[in-house]
């Protein structure tokens, strides 16, 4: 079983049992950016405790879940790990916080066609939105490259406006600033 | 003697080839970048394992995957200071 197999897998699971989520992560700005390896996937979810045995049941024994639970250091949500032990790949599940951003990414989100599958994704400018957070300051390279992936494959179609709203309140709207005009000196004409 | 200059990358060549890899990605399907990150994984996993195998033949597939494992933890910790 591929790692596209297993998110798949994830994913349907998921939808059974009318779990909304969101995929979020690498696979968000692959989406909408260029695309790199990952060895995880990660989701947004609005789920209760007692449902996560249900989708630990519904996975079957190929995955395990990981007992001791972790926090996520930007919003404090709490953090499931799901872990294939026949490979290298692992989920991570972040439950939905009272972040307002985040709350508002959900919202916001959008489902995109995955191998046949509507699969619900956060907007391009909410990818931007995250990953500048994420980055400290714009000191992890890898959030900070995939953001200038994304801001230059989505020149012209993105919402500045809304970006910058939220960049100001993260206090990232200087490094977001930098990559928009690397993004807009590369400017191609996009697709229609 | 024959001399051989080296291509040096000009600014203008690394943003050619930025420009083509951003009109590449504008064009790929989103199933498939969706599923890109996944299937280069993969690959590198592959490639991972052959190593391991060849510096240790006398490891198991249990004993490879938690070398591949090891790898992977490790190259994660320096992701996340770079």
């Amino acid at each position: 079983m591929n790692s596209t197999d297993l998110v798949l897998r994830l994913i349907a699971v998921l939808d059974e049992l009318s779990i909304p989520y969101i995929l979020v992560g690498s696979y968000s700005s692959n989406l909408y950016g260029r695309e790199r390896g990952t060895k995880d996937a990660d989701f947004v979810v609005v789920i209760q405790s007692k449902q996560l045995s249900e989708v630990a049941a519904k996975l079957g024994r190929d995955f395990r879940v990981e007992s001791q639970t972790s926090f996520e250091t930007v919003t404090m949500t709490t953090r499931y790990i799901i872990d294939h032990p026949g490979t290298a790949f692992k989920f991570e599940l972040f439950l939905l916080s009272d972040d307002a951003h985040d709350q508002e990414r959900f919202r916001r989100r959008q489902q995109v066609d995955f191998e046949g599958h509507p699969t619900w994704l956060p907007t391009p400018e909410d990818v931007v939105v995250t990953k500048l957070r994420w980055s400290k300051g714009g000191k992890r390279s890898k959030d900070v490259l995939d953001v200038a992936q994304v801001l230059s494959v989505q020149f012209g179609k993105v919402d500045l406006s809304y970006i910058r709203r939220w960049c100001n309140a993260h206090g990232t709207r200087e490094i977001f600033e930098q990559l928009q005009r690397e993004a807009e000196r590369l400017n191609i004409p996009p697709i229609p | 003697m024959l001399e051989f200059a080296t291509m040096e990358p000009t600014a203008e060549l690394i943003d050619q080839l930025n420009r083509e890899d951003i009109a590449q990605a504008r064009r790929t399907p989103p199933s498939l970048k969706l599923r890109a990150g996944g299937d280069q994984f993969d690959d590198a996993c592959r490639w991972i394992i052959a190593g391991i195998r060849r510096e240790n033949p006398q490891l198991g597939e249990a004993g490879i995957l938690a070398e591949l494992r090891r790898r992977l933890r490790i190259s994660e910790a320096l992701e996340d200071r770079l």
